[in-house]
């Protein structure tokens, strides 16, 4: 099953094959409407009258098992072959399916190394199988190509530009048949996959293994419909629960950590630099974001301050100076403030020789603070373990050393700004370089939800925790096992792993147990699949973590301290009793499976 | 002062931190007024900047004056020399001065003398006090100021009114004697009788600990046992005592006695296998176990071990891995009679860095070796 439902439940695999041809064409399409399916008009060969296909079949794959299959009936194609759009009336489809919302606008301002999602199903595959597919939204100069044009790609086409490690090279062909698959950004649709090509550089490194693909934006759908005089139904109604993808924080699902907030919260109104650390997934973009929206609440001097919030992910630069990290934050902050004349500041930085450009970069945050930070200004500094590795080498031994500089100095204006940062693992364990925080920052460390905390964050998705598991806990000698024992027994108090169960059993109004049951029958198939999917990357890309692992499981130990960080920061490792051990039934299981 | 006392557990010591004078800053007043340089070298958290800081804030009561200038802030890994200087320059004299400094033409080395030539010029009529914090990230680099103080020093007529330059920072000495151009320049400053004084700054004292108390709950008495446990576990280092004392200011009302309070305390944020995670015990970690390997990490594994059994060690200040032991806040020199010996920091070091700690990092011929 998908890690999200609502996706795969609304995409479907079409399959058309025009009177006189050969072979069938085969691609994907997603519901817009209750009635309606967007795709490609090549999906279709261009065409809109049914009368032309031989056969027309449209596949919905909406059960919680990807077999049941649901056919509709075909009641009316309309088309446009320039835009590459084609909108496909049905009837009598399954009630419970929803449509997907539609995001315009997307490609006008679009966010490169966004992070999207789709679901297509490729036509080499005989049973017709789904694939989800990952990747991120790409800056097409930067790749320094031009856009395919030409009949099948749409010559009116503005195209959305797309990679992913999925679209490798060699296997492009296998992706044939994605064609109409939806491009979703966070829950909304922003495009459709229209063309997948090698990547032009594929001979080059860093991108030997990379492929790229153009996806059309969601503007032709809306056109088409429009002057069709289509309605596209309003948004679902239904409760929306928050997927553990969604990191915009809902104050009504966050679950609150007290100790840390309060040490944070404490910490920030003596304006200490804050660090927040703990393994992927255990909640420190929420928590951050908690924090965010309590500054005001609790350091007076803050109220109505400026946050700022620079992710390192996107700085992404592996080669160049260490100082061109630190341009390309000021540059960030000063866009972000809106300040006129960015590039000729920044110019400024770059070309004065006389004076050392790290003092250049205070200066001018300085002189933001003045001018701006009245109301105080609050920079969120994020996936900081980012900077480790591929980057300059004194990359981040330079950004500790800032961060103690600006968080030392407490006369004004540096005392109107506050600093919170983030990263996934124990500063320590980063040993790439010998780089440690300095001591310019306090830390805090989250972990794993308590039960309280599991059985708050349950609450949040209107499921109750207490009641008795049909399952056996090894642990629950008296067999009234709960499912919130169950629950941990397999992936602990990690909030993400937690919130993918609640998230499947809320969403599709079904029993925890069953959801559990279906994970422990198939775990590559379960709602933790693409976790699953993750870790043994890691572990084909590194067979020395494998036979770590396995040892691990053997209850013996000889880990590195690199070796510990890769797998603590992605939480599959943790200290118990002064060893360490896999940190959860789910991956335990797993690496069992795979090591038998 | 405005708002509720704290404890400063990173940084330098900010608004509302409870500071708390040790002997060494009387004695480092009183140096630098004889002395036209001197030096605090020690590993992180102690207290070093704080101290800079608080020596600055007292000169300009007593209308002297003290630059701090913080390498923190500059790019010395990264930057050009030049542009380096220049900024160090720039900023200590417009922090004196009203007017904008202008650079004088000539090179870097010409530009330091000048420099130092200002400051002395300043200290004519009032006492100049220059603060280098980081300097260890200058002197890993270059030893061009050093050679521009020590010229400096040889040019200026004895008994003329002068600047004092403050070194603070993490550097080993032993282990810059060993770097070819820069020995002699290390050992003119901080060598046996060199130029620069070296400053010891120590742990506090459990009768200096007593102004913290004004920020512990509930009761007088109370907050003098957790004091007493405090400084049985830390030995009065200044990061550790602080952060214990930050966590128990947070009890309403005691739940047990001081001594089972702070020892779980202890437990909880320094003993558990992962509290490596703590940044002072993660810089020691790290010295011990540095990611490179080889015979580094080996020799100070070693000196460390032999002390953790002996219970003390005769000091060698010319040995580079026991200034390591040192620079990584694992060890503190002590004075007994007219020896000087080494000793393990504090009850937490040497819990967390015991037989077991060994035995989980040490690499695994090393620990067998060791159990033979």
């Amino acid at each position: 099953m998908s890690r999200r439902p609502w996706l795969n439940q609304a995409c479907v695999r079409i399959v058309a094959q025009l009177r006189g041809k050969p072979l069938p064409l085969h691609s994907s399409g997603f519901l817009i409407a209750p009635h309606i399916i967007a795709t490609c008009a090549h999906a279709l060969s261009d065409q809109s009258d049914l009368r032309l296909f031989s056969k027309l079949e449209i596949e919905f794959f909406h059960s919680q098992t990807f077999r049941t299959k649901e056919q509709g009936e075909i009641v009316q194609i309309v088309c446009d072959p320039q835009c590459d759009v084609a909108l496909i009336l049905v009837k009598h489809l399954p009630t419970e399916l929803k449509p997907l919302r539609l995001r315009a606008g997307y490609r006008i301002n679009p966010d490169f190394h966004d992070r999207f999602n789709s679901y297509g199903f490729p036509g080499i595959d005989p049973k017709g199988n789904p694939l989800p597919l990952e990747g991120t939204i790409e800056d097409m100069d930067k790749l320094r190509i031009k856009p395919v044009q030409g009949p099948v790609a749409g010559e009116r086409t503005v195209h959305i530009t797309l990679t992913s490690e999925q679209f490798s090279a060699g296997a492009g062909a296998i992706l044939g048949g994605c064609s109409g698959a939806p491009v979703v950004i966070g829950r909304e649709v922003i495009g459709y996959i229209g063309r997948i090509i090698p990547h032009p550089d594929a001979a080059q490194p860093p991108h030997a293994q990379f492929g790229i693909a153009y996806a059309h934006p969601v503007e032709h759908i809306l056109e088409l419909a429009r002057f069709n005089n289509i309605a596209l139904s309003p948004p679902l109604t239904d409760k929306q629960y928050p997927h553990p993808d969604d990191s915009k924080l809902d104050i009504a699902y966050y679950v609150h950590r007290n100790q840390e907030e309060t040490d944070a919260l404490h910490y920030l109104s003596r304006r200490m630099p804050t660090l927040v650390w703990g393994a992927r997934g255990i909640g420190k973009s929420t928590f951050i974001n908690y924090i965010k929206s309590q500054l005001g609440q609790n350091i007076p001097a803050f109220a109505g301050s400026t946050i700022i919030e620079l992710d390192c992910t996107r700085y992404v630069r592996k080669e160049g100076t260490a100082n061109e990290f630190f341009f390309w934050m000021v540059s960030a902050v000063l866009s972000a403030l809106n300040v006129q004349d960015i590039p000729s500041r920044i110019g400024k930085l770059l070309k004065n020789s006389e004076f050392d450009p790290i003092r250049e970069v205070s200066k001018c945050i300085e002189s933001v603070l003045k001018i701006e930070g009245k109301q105080g200004l609050v920079l969120v500094l994020t996936s900081i373990e980012k900077l480790y590795g591929d980057h300059p080498e004194h990359l981040p031994e330079q950004l500790w050393s800032l961060v103690k500089h600006w968080g030392s100095m407490h006369q004004p204006p540096w005392n109107q700004l506050l600093m919170l940062l983030e990263v996934s693992s124990a500063p320590l364990l980063m040993q790439d370089r010998d780089v440690l925080p300095r001591n310019g920052a306090v830390q805090i460390s989250l972990e794993d939800f308590t039960r309280a905390q599991v059985e708050r964050l349950a609450e949040h998705y209107d499921l109750n925790l207490t009641d008795l598991t049909h399952a056996s806990i090894e642990d629950c000698c008296d067999g009234r096992a709960t499912l919130c024992d169950r629950l941990i027994d397999l992936v602990g108090g990690h909030p993400a792993l937690l919130q993918l169960a609640f998230y499947s059993a809320a969403s599709n109004r079904r029993d925890l147990d069953d959801v559990l049951d279906e994970v422990l029958e198939n775990l590559e198939r379960s709602i933790y699949s693409q976790v699953l999917q993750k870790l043994d990357w890691a572990l084909s890309a590194d067979p020395r973590l494998r036979a770590v692992l396995n040892a691990l499981l053997r209850g013996q130990s000889g880990l590195s301290d690199r070796e510990r960080v890769r797998l603590e920061i992605a939480s599959i490792i943790q200290i118990r009793k002064d060893q360490w051990c896999i940190r959860y039934g789910l991956y335990q299981r797993y690496l069992r499976k795979r090591s038998a | 002062m405005t708002g509720p006392l704290t404890f400063q557990i990173a940084g330098t010591i900010g608004p509302n931190a409870i500071y708390i004078e040790r002997a060494t800053d009387a004695e480092l007043t009183a140096m630098l007024r004889e002395a036209p340089l001197c030096h605090i070298v020690g590993p992180p958290q102690i207290g070093k900047s704080s101290m800079a800081l608080h020596l600055k804030e007292s000169l300009s009561q007593t209308a002297g004056c003290g630059i701090y200038l913080d390498l923190n802030g500059y790019g010395t890994t990264t930057s050009p020399e030049g542009s380096l200087y220049n900024s160090l320059i720039f900023d200590s004299l417009e922090r004196l001065t009203d007017e904008e400094p202008t650079l004088p033409p000539g090179d870097t080395r010409e530009r330091l003398m000048w420099w130092l030539q200002q400051l002395d010029k300043i200290a004519e009529e009032r006492q100049v006090v220059l603060i280098i914090d980081e300097f260890g990230l200058l002197v890993s680099r270059s030893v061009i100021l050093l050679e521009a103080i020590a010229a400096h020093l040889t040019a200026r007529p004895a008994g003329t009114p002068r600047a004092s330059v403050l070194l603070l920072g993490i550097f080993n000495i032993p282990q810059l004697l060993g770097e070819p151009g820069k020995a002699e320049m290390i050992r003119a400053f901080f060598g046996a009788g060199g130029l620069s004084r070296r400053i010891e700054l120590v742990d506090f004292k459990r009768e200096e600990l007593s102004p913290f108390a004004q920020a512990l709950p509930p009761s007088a008495a109370y907050a003098d046992a957790l004091l007493d446990r405090i400084a049985y576990w830390t030995s009065g280092h200044p990061y550790m005592t602080q952060m214990l004392c930050l966590q128990a200011a947070k009890w309403h009302a005691p739940e047990a006695d001081a001594a089972t309070q702070i020892d779980r305390l202890v437990n909880q944020l320094f003993l558990v296998p992962n509290s490596i995670g703590d940044p002072c015990l993660a810089w020691a970690h790290k010295l011990l176990c540095p990611s490179e390997g080889g015979v580094t990490g080996q020799a100070r594994r070693l000196r460390y071990k032999t002390l953790l059994k002996q219970g003390e060690l005769l000091d060698d200040p010319k040995d580079p891995y026991i200034t390591d032991l040192i620079l990584a806040g694992l060890v503190v020199r002590r004075r007994v009679q007219d020896q000087t010996r080494l000793v393990v920091r504090n009850r937490i070091i040497m819990n967390v860095f015991d037989d077991g700690w060994f035995l989980r990092n040490a690499p695994a011929d090393e620990a067998r070796s060791e159990t033979r």
